[in-house]
């Protein structure tokens, strides 16, 4: 696991040009929309944050549709649909980021179901082959008990990484006073070959925007 | 039930979550998250087990009652006897 770990990110450090973008989140309220909307539901309903962060991400794309695609061969092919790959820690060491095939058609809630089933499967080694090899953008959350931010390492063939740290209460100024918001700090590993910095600063604020609007999400 | 028949329960679904977690080495003041390692998925997975076995609700805002095993034995007699 160690060893193809190592071969895929060098190739990535090796051969694709990343450009880094961070931005940080007022989640409060997706969080307060969230224990709701799970108060309401048996465990095996609720949502998870990280549900949230990948329809919004997914959905992102549709402003721009460049981060989601394949570099190959000396070029670049954007993708139609989106196979968004999603880092899953293997418990022992090591992780691995099986795609949700064709995310961007799915609601919230198909999300989460997918989400649990490739995290049950990718723990079991029962993934299909296309789950491994077709993803067209990852994405690479810490959840609740890691560090602020990550920086992550492009995917290869993938032009793109979207990281979320770990979600925590900050000191937010709003109307000309400091409270304390859930927030997260989310940031972009992008291919420069492909995109730059203003289109990825769009892709996040986007995020953000989405976001903000739970409900509709 | 007895604490100790809620116990061997509690550890039956936690390891069926977390297959690496040895039962006889288990300490029952490990915490979940930060010394067993379960990720917020895993969790959610035992909550879920825990709800079918049990027949509780278990909303989100008793979670951290289940933080360590001697928590959630404590937490799960409590609410099983109403």
């Amino acid at each position: 696991m160690r060893r193809a770990i190592a071969a895929a990110m060098s190739r990535a450090k090796r051969e694709i040009p990343h450009y880094y973008l961070s931005h940080r989140i007022d989640l409060q309220t997706a969080q307060d929309w969230l224990a709701a909307t799970n108060a309401e539901r048996p465990p095996d309903r609720r949502l998870l944050m990280g549900a949230l962060l990948i329809r919004a991400t997914v959905r992102a794309l549709a402003k721009v549709p460049e981060l989601n695609g394949r570099f190959e061969g000396g070029d670049y092919a954007p993708s139609e649909t989106i196979n968004c790959g999603m880092a899953v820690a293997m418990r022992g060491g090591g992780l691995i980021a099986p795609a949700i095939m064709d995310a961007g058609d799915k609601p919230l809630d198909d999300i989460m179901a997918a989400m649990r089933d490739l995290v049950a499967r990718t723990r079991a080694g029962r993934l299909r082959n296309s789950e491994v090899t077709q993803g067209t953008l990852t994405i690479s959350s810490l959840g609740e008990s890691g560090v602020d931010a990550l920086f992550g390492v492009i995917y290869p063939p993938q032009v793109a990484l979207v990281g979320f740290g770990s979600p925590r209460p900050e000191p937010v100024a709003q109307d000309g006073t400091v409270a304390a918001r859930v927030c997260v700090t989310a940031t972009l590993a992008a291919d420069h070959r492909v995109s730059d910095g203003r289109r990825g600063a769009t892709f996040l604020a986007e995020i953000d925007r989405l976001l903000q609007e739970p409900e509709t999400i | 039930m007895t604490p100790e028949d809620i116990r061997a329960a509690f550890i039956e679904d936690l390891t069926s979550v977390a297959p690496d977690i040895d039962p006889d080495t288990l300490d029952d003041d490990e915490h979940m998250q930060d010394d067993l390692g379960l990720d917020s998925m895993d969790f959610l997975n035992l909550v879920s087990a825990l709800h079918k076995r049990f027949g509780l609700p278990i909303p989100e805002s008793d979670y951290p009652e289940l933080a360590t095993t001697a928590r959630a034995v404590r937490y799960l007699g409590k609410a099983m006897a109403g």
